[in-house]
């Protein structure tokens, strides 16, 4: 029987999957903000 | 045939051209888009921090999910038949807007993972999964619905 301090295989999966999306969102996220930076500094110097 | 080309066939159909005819149906359209994109995030908040233990604390998270769930599927309906009309007045201007297929791949992504991952996870008991779990599925469900309606906002800003 699971308990709430171990992990089974749904859950290891889902965790899986959340850490790949919560990661890539940051990744895009930094990467979006990096871009408008870049763009601020063509245009205003 | 190519997906532009099914594209331009959709904005020069005859729902295409029902939209984009007057002004005041794509706004009206949009407004119903709009209300149920507020009815889909409220439910993702609700759900979604109840998880992480941070509001609703008094209410057994697995209630949260069961009645928000319900508001999150008709909102999704509303979304994704309103969607359609949208992108019929607009399309080719979406299959050229880069952040449009961001946000298909977001809702894409954000559709599998709520009836693949998350649900069929909190219809066991919530006090047998893993905390940890829990807030990083809450985390993971935000991040994706945000994208999904940040990016659908820059569909119109990136002209």
């Amino acid at each position: 029987m699971a308990t709430p301090n171990s992990f089974d295989i749904r859950e290891k999966i889902a965790l899986g999957v959340s850490a790949v999306i919560v990661v890539a969102s940051i990744v895009y996220w930094i990467s979006q903000v990096v871009g408008a930076l870049e763009m601020l500094r063509l245009a205003y110097g | 045939m190519s997906l532009l080309s099914l594209f331009e066939g959709l904005e020069a159909s005859p729902i295409g051209v029902f939209v984009k005819d007057r002004g005041a149906t794509f706004a009206s359209i949009e407004a119903v888009h709009l209300m149920a994109l507020a009815l889909l995030g409220g439910a993702v908040l609700a759900t979604d921090l109840r998880l992480m233990n941070v509001i609703l604390r008094d209410v057994p998270s697995s209630t949260v999910n069961q009645n928000a769930h319900k508001v999150f599927k008709i909102a999704l309906w509303v979304l994704l038949i309103t969607g359609f009309f949208m992108l019929a007045g607009v399309a080719t201007k979406c299959y050229h807007s880069f952040y449009y297929w961001v946000k298909m791949l977001a809702l894409a992504t954000g559709i599998l993972f709520v009836f693949a991952i998350k649900q069929p996870l909190l219809k066991r008991d919530h006090t047998l999964i893993n905390p940890w779990t829990l807030k990083f599925v809450a985390l993971a469900s935000m991040s994706l619905w945000f994208l999904v309606a940040a990016s659908g906002r820059w569909i119109g800003f990136s002209g």
